[in-house]
């Protein structure tokens, strides 16, 4: 991976040494397979500056010329996970999502939780949480179905439920004006409940 | 034919600039400070993915393959967690910690490099509902890592590397390379694609015009981790924060390119990731954000701050180099190079009378000479002299080459800062500078750094094509300079080198001798001598 070209001030380049020097034979030339080599790489390196361009730039809204870029880049991103938009907190910063569910044992006893929970430590993991329940914000409601199961089979198993309810919580932000008026972020009037549904652990 | 030749040049220019931009050879010093960082934040968020292994990776999880099959049907999430059942979750993790774990220190980098990076890609795509900023520059700069060889240095590898070298008595190898050119270079582009997206992408939302932006993102109380509600009371500090993060991160791509103003950018950046981590609970995403920032430190630049916070080994050239030097101006300190102003300092002063007495008299074992270990090895062989040639553009390999043909081993360095690093890291017999590149400042800085700092003692031989230039390298009167116009032959250089590299002016004084016999250069005169043995242009087309 290095240059094959001279030195600008050698006339010919692989037959002259640098200046143009006459008593010193000096070969630029690199074997063909270098040469080879370093334009493929210059090649990958072309694509590759086009598709984490492309990746940030093909977000909705996007032109179709936008999307048929991300069709030519799209696979390679995907495969080293860099198909990002970097679009942090935009278009703007929005209300969280938070997951709320009612567990059930066969014993007939019931526990609530929501998650993300702020007692989950380490913090790392929280946001792996939040992440979860925020999806379930962000994305087509219609399309959420078959992730209301998974999230319902994955409580059950991991607490031994039997059924669980459950239900988003929306979070929304409180503006400066209604804090200085004595609200805080936790009040009640902030959030707001839709139930999601009950999940049999053995339907599941 | 002349115009076709310039054509030829006009067209080889912008290829020319492309070439030594993406793969001008660098010192992956940075990038092996950035891959411990970033390593051991891969081991980390690894460790952490752990803590709940059948909930994040297994098949019944939370993102079960039944759901992400469906759901991403047109997608692919190449991750080795598809194939691994769930009773062998926990084995193929605490297996995938060992390849994360030599990545990070830099044992067996090219492998454990390539390995720790399918394993953060295959955690990242198994669980893509879980992820979020940090992951996503995790896998960037392990990517980029990976390509650049960033186990050179900083690294397991490269220590043991020295190691061995220093058993078989010989000098390691540069360490420059064109792919760590290329990994610093692409970190560098990426982060400007991120901020520039960031930027553009926030334009479209009405609290980032309407300056709310930043108080909603600190009223959410689900990220927040201190309460900033107080923030309420002072709407302009949120407007200010929200105006300045949208025209820092729409800025950033173009003027972090700028040498004067890449330190501001960069502080910039970190005070707006360090908030982002400290009160928004997202620690880990602050803190990765900020390692790739290293990519944007030049290798001498952390070269010196590596030594300042690294004990210095004594015994070490660079050990040598800070103490014993019998130049009178230098200033305490890892690195060699010295401005006047450092020079007149107290402290300067003060490593300058520690500097005078020898070593014996402070009762110490006299230390090895480099040239000493290069031409009396045990085997009686001489070692090739190593020459420094500093080449800005990159353009004159064919004289190093050449040197190689003729006994020496060519140590090539891009900016005179690279060699003089290697002069204090491994002695080097002599340089050769080609100069046309370099700025006027940057011109005028070499010159000083040639007359007042520890250098100057190198024999140096210095091309230009600007007799400008040659001539204020003779008005110096310096007995261990001389200078070639370009065009010049390789044989009509190597001759001005040879000459300069004759020990032909004695050491006025037993103890300028002897500390210049420290300073690892056979028969090197004490710079005041210069006063009295002006340079004597001796190449092909002498000055």
């Amino acid at each position: 991976m290095t240059d094959t070209r001279h030195a600008p001030d050698a006339p010919e380049r692989g037959s002259r040494s640098i200046a143009g020097a006459s008593d010193v034979p000096m070969d630029n030339r690199r074997p063909l397979w270098k040469r080879i080599g370093f334009l493929v790489v210059n090649v990958w390196l072309v694509y590759h500056l086009f598709a984490i361009v492309v990746a940030p730039a093909s977000v909705a809204p996007s032109s179709r010329l936008q999307q048929q870029c991300w069709r030519c880049a799209g696979p390679y991103l995907q495969t080293l996970y860099l198909n990002h938009g970097w679009h942090y907190f935009s278009p703007e910063p929005g209300r969280s999502t938070l997951l709320a569910y009612t567990l059930e044992f066969e014993d007939g006893t019931e526990r609530t939780g929501r998650l993300p929970n702020r007692d989950i430590r380490p913090r790392l993991l929280y946001h792996r949480y939040f992440m979860l329940t925020e999806f379930l914000g962000n994305s087509n409601p219609a399309d959420q179905s078959v992730w209301h199961r998974a999230y319902a089979r994955a409580l059950c198993r991991e607490h031994g439920a039997q059924r669980v309810r459950l239900s988003r919580i929306f979070h929304d932000l409180p503006l400066a004006e209604r804090v200085l008026a004595g609200g805080k972020l936790d009040d009640p009037e902030f959030y707001s409940e839709e139930a999601i549904g009950t999940f049999e652990s053995s339907e599941l | 034919v002349k115009g076709l030749t310039a054509i030829r040049r006009q067209v080889g220019r912008p290829v020319d600039a492309w070439t030594s931009f993406w793969f001008t050879p660098l010192d992956p010093l940075s990038l092996g400070v950035c891959r411990l960082l970033v390593g051991t934040m891969m081991l980390y968020s690894h460790l952490v993915w752990g803590l709940n292994l059948e909930g994040f990776f297994g098949p019944d999880g939370w993102q079960s393959q039944e759901a992400m099959q469906s759901f991403f049907a047109d997608d692919w999430f190449p991750s080795l967690w598809w194939y691994v059942p769930g009773e062998q979750l926990r084995v193929v993790h605490l297996l995938c910690v060992v390849p994360l774990a030599m990545f990070a220190l830099g044992i067996l980098t090219p492998v454990s490099s390539v390995l720790a990076l399918a394993i953060t890609i295959s955690n990242s795509n198994r669980a893509p509902l879980a992820n979020y900023g940090m992951d996503q520059f995790l896998v960037m700069l392990a990517l980029y890592l990976t390509i650049g060889g960033s186990g050179a240095r900083f690294s397991i590898d490269a220590w043991w590397r020295r190691r061995a070298h220093r058993d078989a008595s010989q000098s390691h190898n540069p360490v420059a390379t064109s792919r760590a050119r290329l990994a610093t270079r692409l970190i560098q582009v990426h982060y400007c694609v991120i901020y520039f997206f960031a930027g553009i992408s926030k334009l479209q939302g009405d609290a980032w015009w309407t300056g709310d932006a930043v108080w909603l993102a600190f009223a959410n109380l689900e990220y927040q981790s201190v309460d900033m509600t107080w923030l309420a009371r002072y709407p302009w500090i949120t407007q200010i924060a929200t105006h300045g993060t949208v025209l820092w991160e729409l800025s950033f791509p173009f003027l972090v390119w700028n040498r004067s103003l890449r330190p501001f950018v960069l502080a910039g950046g970190i005070a707006m990731h360090a908030g982002i981590g400290l009160l928004m609970g997202m620690i880990t995403f602050g803190l990765i954000a900020i390692f790739g920032y290293i990519a944007f430190v030049p290798p001498e630049v952390m070269q010196r701050m590596a030594g300042a916070v690294l004990p210095r080994r004594a015994g070490s050239p660079r050990h040598r180099s800070g103490r014993y030097h019998s130049d009178e101006t230098v200033a305490p300190g890892p690195f060699p190079v010295l401005t006047s102003a450092a020079a007149g300092s107290e402290d300067g002063r003060a490593a300058a009378r520690e500097r005078s007495e020898l070593p014996q008299q402070r009762g110490e074992r006299s230390l090895p000479v480099d040239h000493e270990v290069e031409h009396d090895r045990d085997d009686g062989e001489p070692v090739p002299p190593h020459i420094g040639v500093c080449d800005p553009d990159w353009k004159h390999r064919a004289f190093a080459h050449y040197l190689t043909r003729r006994g020496y081993i060519p140590c090539v360095a891009v900016t005179p800062v690279q060699l003089w690093c290697r002069v204090e890291r491994d002695g080097l017999s002599g340089a050769v500078l080609f100069v046309d590149r370099l700025g006027s400042a940057e011109y005028a800085l070499l010159l000083d750094d040639l007359t007042l700092s520890p250098v100057s003692q190198l024999p140096v031989v210095i091309a230009s094509q600007k007799s400008t230039r040659l001539a204020r390298v003779e008005q110096l009167q310096c007995p261990r300079l001389r200078t070639v116009q370009l065009p010049a032959s390789c044989r009509e250089i190597r001759a001005a080198l040879e000459e300069v590299l004759q020990p032909t002016v004695e050491p006025a004084e037993p103890a300028a001798e002897a500390a210049s016999m420290h300073n690892g250069h056979a028969g090197i005169a004490d710079p005041a001598e210069a006063a009295v043995s002006p340079s004597q242009p001796v190449a092909g087309k002498p000055r």
